[in-house]
């Protein structure tokens, strides 16, 4: 069960618990009991005793908890500060809002009187001749019968074709 | 304490809401550590504490902190080389638990909030952010973190003070998972279950983390020893 070279092996983990006080009940009557019987063991348990005390912090010494006195009051006055800074800035994010979306009413009328007057110089370049844009908008009337401006008519004649255009749809009728 | 039992109402309300939407209440343990401020007999919960601070009341709030900071202290003291620094991050740790638990229970009103273990996760964040800035931009020697001891008498003390300042420099050069676990059993006092809890690991994971940091520390110790 003991070892020369160190400690029991099941018993590592129970060692480093009990140095570190938290074993109780059978796991520790247990272990105090094999400690009794194993110098190996015993020797381990005073090892890691001994690295976890001089690990531990020192208390609070006097200098410390003077200054750690009054942190209750000193985090509230920094709550405070932070939450009236949250809002103060959520005020301002507010009014700043706002003063854009006055500004947008006051100006829009103004800025979409420029922008309506801004195509005025396009319309200036492009002036058609309304005469020209209805015949040219004007559709074929299918029977023939009414014209607008006796294209259609000339075309239900045939007389709009060329000469190859116009024999050959004839011709493949005749056919 | 008026607002308190403000609170117990508004927590009951809560319930008594589930209870009438056919809802099943939820049993929310708070985590109350070992360490000596866990409520007891008439004292109010954490999670009252919280609620009637939210609703506005500063008692409630100095109460929490008071419950609190011995725990949120020893965790942060290991990691700072001056009081100053170690009162500081406390408060910044408090305020974020604050920010945190107003955000989280504005979010899910009938959500649980427990504020110990929320303090201890982020103060220990907190404490590993600062060794690590100290160390990169101070270029602080990891044997000028924690309290100084009491000026040592004598030769036998010297000795013992100075192994002491080594050890503890060790604790800071563990693993940071070995280091996490045995600082909040060895400064926190916390139980392993709470350490779990905390860090998000099985119980069993953070006694065996322990037992590898005790046996690194333990290692250490010999080498000195040993000329």
């Amino acid at each position: 069960m003991t070892t020369t070279q160190g400690p029991c092996r099941e018993n590592e983990l129970a060692l480093s618990l009990r140095a570190a006080g938290a074993l109780d009940g059978d796991d520790a009557a247990r272990l105090e009991a094999h400690l009794v019987l194993c110098p190996a063991c015993r020797a381990e348990a005073d090892a890691v005793q001994a690295a976890l005390g001089l690990a531990k912090l020192p208390p609070v010494s006097e200098s410390e908890r003077r200054v750690f006195d009054g942190l209750a009051d000193r985090t509230r006055t920094a709550l405070r500060r932070s939450s009236r800074v949250r809002w103060m800035a959520k005020r301002a994010a507010a009014a700043v809002l706002t003063a854009a979306a006055a500004a947008a009413i006051v100006l829009a009328p103004a800025v979409l009187r420029r922008d309506a007057r801004a195509p005025a110089g396009a319309q200036e370049t492009w002036q058609p001749d309304l005469d020209t844009l209805w015949s040219d908008a004007s559709v074929v009337d299918l029977d023939g019968s009414t014209t607008t401006d006796g294209t259609s008519a000339a075309y239900a004649d045939g007389a709009g074709l060329d000469a190859d255009d116009a024999d050959a749809p004839l011709t493949a009728l005749d056919q | 304490m008026l607002s308190v039992t403000l609170a117990n109402r508004i927590l009951a309300s809560r319930m008594d809401d589930a209870h009438d939407k056919g809802q099943r209440t939820k049993l929310q343990l708070v985590a109350g550590g070992a360490s000596g401020a866990a409520p007891a007999g008439n004292e109010p919960a954490d999670e009252a504490l919280l609620a009637a601070f939210l609703v506005g009341d500063d008692d409630a709030f100095g109460e929490l902190v008071r419950r609190n900071e011995r725990l949120v202290l020893s965790i942060l003291r290991r990691y700072t080389r001056a009081p100053e620094d170690a009162r500081d991050l406390a408060q910044r740790t408090f305020l974020r638990a604050f920010t945190a638990a107003r955000r989280a229970l504005r979010r899910d009103a009938q959500g649980a909030f427990p504020f110990r273990r929320w303090v201890t996760r982020i103060a220990v964040n907190l404490a590993k952010n600062h060794l690590r800035n100290e160390r990169r931009f101070e270029r602080a020697r990891l044997e000028s973190f924690g309290p100084a001891e009491v000026a040592p008498v004598g030769a036998d003390e010297l000795l013992r003070a100075e192994r002491a300042r080594r050890m503890r420099a060790e604790v800071l050069r563990l693993p940071r998972r070995q280091r996490e676990v045995l600082t909040l059993r060895i400064d926190a006092e916390l139980p392993f279950a709470d350490i779990a809890d905390v860090l998000g690991i099985t119980e069993n994971a953070a006694k065996v983390t322990f037992h590898h940091g005790a046996r690194r520390l333990r290692d250490v110790l010999r080498g000195e020893e040993t000329p």
